[in-house]
């Protein structure tokens, strides 16, 4: 809502700053975008051009204008200049938007005392006027500063104040900030003794309210200048008398308003319905709409003549040749107008303040000052009497309010008197009873409608800053979860083992991820591009994006890690990581790339945080290397991958080498054992001893180490693999593995005997197991 | 020279000119061991008389303790300038440079959500997180926004289908919680979690960002009591001098609904480039939980009262480090993410 201060001092006739006035809506209403002058320009005076003269192989005129009973002589190019034009003269030292100031200037040799200058000049913007000349001024007597010191000040309006959206209601609002009197509109219709023909009938609840009234004789105009500065500053287009004046009572007190051509209109009974589906209708903008059940049609009874509330019709639009006007003064259903404005696309100021409503009882008075200011401006006759069908009439409502909910609250001490008198700043009745205040609120406050709409009534006029300093009272244990704290220690982890983190965004295209998941992924519906269409399903083609990112800026040594939802059939916290480069860092030694099995370190290390232990069981993913590539399965439930990407996969990135790694650690929390169990440590040295195996190429490690593990060999408290040699003198199908294994107890050092008999006895087992041969 | 000199003559001659252990441990079997020199001395006691044997014995032994003590230091010696050749054969240029310990670093939006999670659960807080897809009925109708109200308007939504969407805020999250607990108990609680609207992506627009939101309900929580909470946390995200100016705004889910500003850090309220020459800068959103929430969560409003916050990480980060583009979160540059680890 722009507010124009001279607008506001219709009815605020007390000096209000404006920069002062931004400041207390801001504190105590609704934010302030910005403070700025109508026209940014200063030094601005008017002139009458007394006489035009063309100068030779110029085409510039020599003008004589007259400047507060001076007169002086300007050289003008505008094609429009003329005598007896009233003007703007940006006079010598006159600043104009854009940094321009106004020197003396010789031109075509003639010394130029000033500029006349046009509305773009004065910054204006060609949205509201279409004039290439320079600006002549209309009324030079009804203002003496022609509306050029208006200052506009700009509210944002948040949707539950809408009785902000007219000039009336800011002035309410400003009288109850600032203490001031406010003096409302009053209007004096003077009618003929013809009688206004017109009657009204509505077959639909969706009509609350319909006047009408008649104007005859009337000269559709050029508006005055005032007008159009007005209209303006609130960011409206002047465009005629008449449709200047509906739009400016629309912007005073909130009504919307209609003005038909009434002989146009093919009776004189107006009907309003609703329409019936698959029909159309001409709007004024010559576009033929297509109608639905439940739209207001406006009709002469035979024929649509306005889409009501949202826009009129073509066949009845008011012209410049236009003589008799039917006014419309309406309230229509708030929701209605909503949808039929959005579906059409046709949201206008007045659809916009249907639809989030407006004071239902101001349509008489802005009925009134209309046709009032219409005589005014175009002449005519304004015939007897209101024509009106009444649905609903307006009525105030009350509302109840405690003293003691109004303190609980804002945490404030406030009496029943200076709650009174808050509320009373607002022009509500209160009247105090034995419990408590009974409110009236009238229908210009529709935002007003339980004790805590008036709570913040209160709050907000009594000042927030105004309100105590204290913390809540409540005893409550303060604590993160353990698996808030697991997730802050693994990123910790990750980070000192010198992985950055990343986040992501949540949608993605599909195809990205494919080879990586197999999921049906979910959709939005609407999506701003086709690259971020669908939930992620996989952390890694993400992270991929980002290595790719870093690989084209020379940064091949990157670690990242992310920890994010995935969106499945549930949502699954899950950590990707993923790596390039080396893992050693040093600027003259030989670097060790990383591989396989430095992910793999990371991923144990991390299941070691859940107390897990996994199965890494070689598989097969599209978009992975098909032999570095391994399932992670705890207790036959699949945890996450990990391995190197498909070659293929990475060069789309322009990548390769690339090792990255899936955990779902939604799962993973789920079969953690944080149960900690203590056992003395042992004061018995541990007996280790070595064993070469030949084992066939194809049971992997892993396996023969999780038989040794689960042998039940007594004693056994570990095993490790330290070597793996293929080749000669190997056969080709064999490989041999170094194990060491270590025993221990507690109660006893262990002969050699001993664990010779236990080493038969695991011994025994893996070949009955794999079939194991001991290397000589 | 008696024949104890001569021997003892020999023995250093050949001492001095051994250089290994074979040739020690040869030394010491010719000269210590059974059959070495100096047990062939102790042939000769048999030939002496009582009285000569002590004496002779005594000899005997002195000069077995030399021997094996030189022969000892001698080993040493041989040993030490074994190991100092050993060490100077490992020298070093020690003006090369070290191996890198290369850190990684959490993510600033990360960091800053858990400051502010410490502090409030330094509070008497607790963390709780919701999922990220809702029901249309937990992220609107429960915080009092029915189907058409006009405050939808205000945040265009990603929809999967006509009752589920992305949620625009961690609000559900609050909704759960006081579901949870049946509207019987106190409630104190941040929601911090990825949000999502249906905002083109520029400069200061994100379609996906962090948010932070509380929410304490007891019988008697007060817009003071807010006033405090956020004083607080404006106080440890911008420094302890910082006030706080609360001014009039809406949100469907709260009345009185205010906005936050913090007074410039930068210029400490004169006015700057920064807080658009104001002395103020806006920070976050918060009220008074509205009654209707309270009821739809199963609280009796007569009994308790509430109020709420929500802040953006994003917008933290950028007011307090000066990061221009939104967009610098979401591209995970390194070298971006190592400027804020202190
Ligand atoms: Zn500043």
């Amino acid at each position: 809502m722009n507010v124009s201060m001279k607008w506001l001092s219709d009815y605020i006739q007390s000096h209000i700053d404006p920069n002062d006035l931004a400041e207390k809506i801001s504190l105590h209403a609704q934010e302030v975008a910005d403070v700025r002058p109508l026209y940014a320009a200063e030094g601005l005076v008017l002139g009458r051009v007394e006489s035009t003269e063309a100068i030779p192989d110029s085409k510039n005129k020599r003008c004589v204008v007259t400047v507060n009973g001076t007169q002086r002589t300007i050289v003008c190019g505008a094609p429009n200049v003329a005598p007896g034009q009233d003007v703007i003269v940006a006079d010598i030292g006159a600043t104009l938007p854009g940094d321009v100031t106004i020197q003396k200037a010789t031109i075509n040799g003639i010394e130029s005392a000033g500029m006349i200058v046009s509305l773009s000049e004065l910054g204006i913007d060609k949205k509201y006027h279409q004039e290439s000349g320079i600006h002549v001024v209309n009324d030079p007597h009804h203002d003496a500063s022609f509306g050029l010191d208006d200052t506009v000040v700009e509210i944002e309006l948040t949707p539950n104040r809408m009785d902000l959206m007219s000039m009336l209601g800011v002035a309410y609002e400003v009288s109850a900030i600032y203490e001031v009197p406010l003096t409302l509109p009053e209007v004096t219709v003077k009618e003929v003794a013809k009688v206004n023909p017109y009657t009204i009938t509505s077959d639909t609840p969706k009509c609350m309210a319909y006047y009408g009234r008649v104007i005859e004789n009337v000269t559709v105009k050029d508006s005055p200048e005032w007008l159009k500065n007005r209209l303006i500053a609130a960011g409206i287009r002047p465009i005629n008398t008449i449709v200047d004046v509906t739009n400016y009572i629309m912007i005073d007190l909130g009504q919307p308003l209609h003005a038909f051509d009434s002989d146009t209109i093919g009776t004189q009974a107006i009907r309003v319905k609703t329409a019936e589906t698959d029909t159309t209708f001409q709007t004024l903008d010559g576009q033929t709409r297509a109608l639905k059940s439940g739209d207001i049609l406006i009709t002469d009874g035979k024929r649509p003549i306005a889409l009501g509330g949202v826009m009129g019709g073509l066949d009845t639009e008011v012209t410049q040749s236009t003589t008799t006007i039917f006014l419309e003064s309406a309230i229509f259903e708030d929701r209605q107008i909503g949808q039929t404005s959005r579906r059409l696309d046709l949201r206008s100021e007045a659809s916009l303040r249907y639809e989030r409503g407006i004071a239902h009882d101001r349509a008489i008075l802005a009925l009134n000052k209309a046709v009032t200011m219409i005589q005014a401006l175009s002449g005519g006759e304004i015939l007897k009497g209101i024509a009106e069908h009444v649905q609903t009439p307006p009525t105030p409502w009350t509302v109840s309010l405690q003293t003691s909910r109004v303190n609980q609250l804002l945490g404030t001490t406030l009496s029943d008197a200076e709650i009174k008198a808050l509320l009373e700043r607002l022009q509500l009745t209160v009247k105090p009873t034995k419990e408590t205040l009974e409110v009236t609120i009238p229908p210009r406050r529709l935002d007003l409608h339980t004790d805590q709409d008036l709570i913040e009534e209160v709050g907000r006029l009594y000042g927030y800053n105004h309100l105590d300093i204290r913390l809540p009272s409540t005893q409550t244990q303060g604590y993160l979860t353990d698996h808030q704290k697991r997730r802050r220690a693994i990123k910790s982890h990750l980070e000192g083992l010198g992985f950055f983190e990343s986040i992501t965004y949540s949608l993605t295209h599909p195809d990205l991820e494919r080879g990586f998941v197999s999921r049906e992924p979910t959709a939005v519906l609407r999506p701003l591009s086709t690259d971020q269409q669908t939930l992620k399903q996989t952390v890694v083609p993400g992270l991929l994006e980002v290595l790719s990112y870093h690989h084209a800026r020379q940064m091949d040594d990157a670690k990242i890690y992310e920890l994010r939802t995935l969106y499945w059939e549930e949502e699954i916290e899950t950590l990707g990581i993923a790596m390039s480069g080396t893992s050693t860092h040093s600027s003259w030694k030989p670097p060790v790339p990383v591989d396989f099995y430095s992910i793999k370190g990371l991923v144990q290390h991390v299941l070691a945080m859940f107390n897990v232990s996994a199965e890494f069981v070689a598989s097969r993913l599209e978009a992975m290397h098909p032999h570095q590539t391994a399932e992670i399965r705890i207790a036959g439930q699949v945890c996450g991958f990990v391995g190197k990407v498909h070659p293929e996969t990475a060069s789309q990135y322009d990548l390769k080498d690339i090792y990255v790694a899936e955990l779902y650690i939604t799962r993973l929390a789920a079969m953690s054992d944080r149960h900690i169990t203590y056992t003395p440590v042992t004061k018995m040295q541990s007996v280790r001893r070595d064993l070469a195996l030949l084992v066939d190429k194809t049971i992997p490690a892993g396996v023969v180490l999780s038989t040794i593990k689960s042998s039940n060999v007594p004693y056994l408290v570990d095993a490790e693999i330290f070597d793996v040699y293929t080749g000669s003198p190997l056969l080709d199908s064999e490989k041999s593995l170094a194990i060491r294994v270590a025993f221990n107890d507690a109660n006893q050092t262990f002969k050699t005997e001993d664990i010779d008999a236990l080493m038969d006895q695991l011994l025994t087992h893996l070949k009955n197991e794999h079939a194991v041969k001991l290397r000589t | 020279m008696d024949a104890f000199d001569t021997l003892k003559h020999a023995f250093h001659a050949r001492l001095k000119t051994s250089q290994t252990d074979q040739e020690l441990a040869q030394l010491k079997a010719d000269y210590l061991g059974k059959k070495g020199e100096v047990t062939q001395l102790m042939q000769v006691m048999k030939d002496l008389s009582e009285s000569e044997r002590p004496v002779y014995g005594q000899r005997v032994n002195a000069l077995k303790k030399e021997l094996s003590e030189a022969l000892n230091a001698h080993k040493k010696a041989l040993e030490k300038a074994l190991l100092e050749a050993q060490l100077a054969a490992e020298k070093i240029d020690v003006t090369l440079p070290g191996d890198r310990v290369q850190l990684g670093a959490r993510h600033i939006l990360s960091s800053i959500v858990e400051s502010i999670e410490d502090l409030f659960v330094g509070l008497g807080y607790q963390v709780k997180e919701g999922p990220e897809i809702e029901s249309d009925e937990f992220n609107f109708e429960k915080l009092n926004l029915p189907k058409h109200h006009p405050a939808r308007d205000m945040q265009d939504s990603f929809y999967i289908d006509p009752n589920t969407l992305l949620r625009t805020h961690t609000s559900p999250v609050q909704v759960r919680t006081m579901l949870e607990v049946g509207g019987q108990k106190p409630v104190k609680i941040i929601c911090p979690g990825k949000v999502y609207r249906r905002d083109d992506d520029d400069a200061t627009h994100s379609h996906q960002f962090m948010q932070i939101e509380g929410l304490v309900v007891d019988h008697h929580t007060s817009m003071a009591d807010l006033k405090g909470t956020l004083l607080k946390m404006a106080q440890t995200m911008f420094g302890a001098d910082r006030t706080i100016r609360l001014r009039p705004s809406y949100f469907p889910f709260t009345e009185p609904s205010v906005e936050v500003d913090v007074s410039c850090y930068n210029c400490d309220g004169a006015g700057c480039s920064i807080c658009k020459h104001t002395g103020y800068i806006e920070i976050l959103g918060a009220g008074m939980v509205h009654d209707n929430v309270l009821k739809m969560s199963g609280y009796d409003p007569k009994e308790y009262q509430g109020f709420a916050f929500g802040i953006g990480v994003e917008r933290i980060a950028m007011l307090k480090y000066g990061i221009e583009d939104i967009r610098h979160f979401y591209t995970n540059d390194m070298r971006f993410l190592r400027m804020f680890n202190q």
